[in-house]
């Protein structure tokens, strides 16, 4: 990077977003946010009937990422049904979680329209703005 | 619930101590004496205490307990409000009801305050216990159409407004524990929740609800209610008019959003939570990034977040999930040193 005029690059991936950057001369800096604790974690059977395959394939797809840092609650209420499960078809207009920050809870759409593939937030779990939630066919 | 009673009740609370004549009220309405005689007698049914003294005129000695719909749009109408208020005897939770008349399109800012609530919830689906006699339940509808990061704060900056209000206007001895709830003497006497819908990054719409314990009987609540809970009337040093409570609230809290909206609030939110923060400078136990952690709280930041002083000197925001007192060995020490460094100004 000190070679390069390089002073701050990013690189984000499931879920995992290291930024590095180059403050001053002589300081590099890496910030790497809590994204490391919830790194690709297989997932228990935490999503009740239609469990993702614990070794996610590669899928290609869209996801819907997470509009702020915040909880990610999967239902409205903990003896509720989730939003959307696996397979479930949703459009521009559904609501599939809710993050809450500061007390807020904000009801989050898809934005997007086609089905559930995967659910990659588990229920209560922090996430951190940008971070994708739901990977959708 | 007719606009007649809502002025012979605006004249009477106008009047205070002082009788009112029945002939002012009949000329003022464009009714018979009789014809206001008969209004009283309506209105003593449903628990207004009307003195009425031969010459003299009318005098309010003594309001419901219970909300009432002509009463309150007296006192709205007193406090100039502008806010359109929907009123309900009963409803499953007025946050539902307001989501509910969003969702046909109702223009905001609105109102919605209810006697009771079957359905009253708070945070996650808890119920918020709700009885029929003595309590306020109000939800504040609105349109933010503003990235939902300028709205992280709205919880905060409302829950200070009732919080300020309260000690102010009826020097109650109300603290605020991030990110909201009231209590007195470490006991919860109102909550918040609100709940927003998100397009993209805008706020769509949002939703503010409040219930506030005022005057009920806690020795009738469930007993899980009761141990945590406690009222206003408990510590308030003269009778509380709930539907007073409720306009003054309606008024201030509409007035405050539109100071948030248009970014007014900011050094009034910090210096009011300096003044009523329950947690200040206690050890509190918080989730950070998906860990457990203890540190000193040290007030919010602009958006609303709570800064925590960490043992190692770093200084952390949290801006979700629950904060409890906390109980490590250490925090207990740190917190009971004086003036330590670590003080966040």
């Amino acid at each position: 990077m000190k070679r390069s005029d390089l002073t701050e690059f990013e690189i984000e991936e499931e879920g995992l977003r290291l930024r590095i950057s180059r403050k001053g001369t002589n300081e590099v800096q890496i910030a790497a946010p809590a994204q490391l604790a919830y790194a690709p974690q297989p997932m228990p059977a935490a999503a009740p009937p239609a469990a993702a395959p614990a070794e996610a394939p590669k899928e290609e797809g869209k996801v819907i990422k997470s509009p702020m840092v915040g909880t990610f609650y999967s239902s409205p209420s903990p003896d509720s049904p989730p939003f959307v499960k696996v397979g479930d078809s949703v459009n521009n207009e559904s609501v599939v979680c809710i993050v809450e920050a500061m007390k807020v809870m904000n009801e989050i759409k898809a934005e997007l329209s086609g089905t559930i593939t995967e659910v990659l937030a588990q229920n209560g779990q922090p996430v951190e703005y940008g971070q994708p939630l739901f990977r959708v066919k | 619930m007719s606009q007649t009673d809502v002025t012979i009740l605006q004249s009477l609370l106008t009047a205070k101590d002082d009788f009112v004549s029945g002939n002012d009220l009949a000329q003022q309405l464009g009714i018979s004496r009789v014809g206001v005689w008969a209004r009283l007698e309506k209105l003593r049914e449903s628990g207004f205490v009307v003195e009425a003294v031969r010459h003299r005129g009318y005098r309010l000695m003594e309001e419901p307990r219970r909300l009432n719909e002509p009463l309150l749009l007296a006192y709205l109408a007193s406090a100039e409000s502008q806010v359109p208020v929907f009123f309900h005897e009963t409803l499953d939770s007025t946050n539902s009801e307001a989501e509910r008349r969003l969702a046909n399109g109702q223009t905001a800012p609105f109102v919605v305050v209810s006697g009771s609530q079957t359905r009253g919830r708070g945070r996650l689906g808890r119920r918020w216990y709700s009885p029929d006699e003595g309590n306020l339940y109000i939800s504040f509808a609105f349109r933010p159409e503003t990235n939902h990061a300028r709205m992280q704060a709205i919880t905060i900056w409302l829950g200070l407004t009732v919080c300020h209000y309260l000690r102010e206007v009826h020097q109650l001895p109300v603290q605020i524990k991030w990110p909201n709830d009231l209590i007195i003497n470490n006991r919860k006497v109102a909550g918040m929740l609100t709940e927003a819908r998100i397009d993209a990054d805008r706020t769509r719409d949002l939703v503010f609800g409040l219930g506030l314990n005022v005057s009920g009987k806690l020795s009738e609540w469930p007993l899980e209610v009761a141990e945590i809970a406690t009222t206003l009337s408990e510590h308030a040093p003269s009778v509380l008019s709930i539907n007073n409570l409720a306009a003054d609230l309606i008024k201030r809290c509409t007035d405050a959003y539109q100071s948030f909206i248009e970014s007014r609030h900011l050094p009034q939110m910090l210096e009011l939570w300096q003044q009523y923060d329950a947690f200040d400078q206690r050890v509190i136990r918080a989730e950070y990034r998906g860990k457990m952690i203890e540190g000193v709280a040290g007030g919010i930041d602009e958006r609303g977040a709570l800064k925590v002083n960490l043992d190692n000197e770093q200084q952390i925001t949290v801006n979700s999930g629950e904060v409890t007192i906390g109980t490590s060995a250490w925090a207990q020490q740190r917190a009971a040193e004086p003036a330590n460094g670590l003080d966040p100004k």
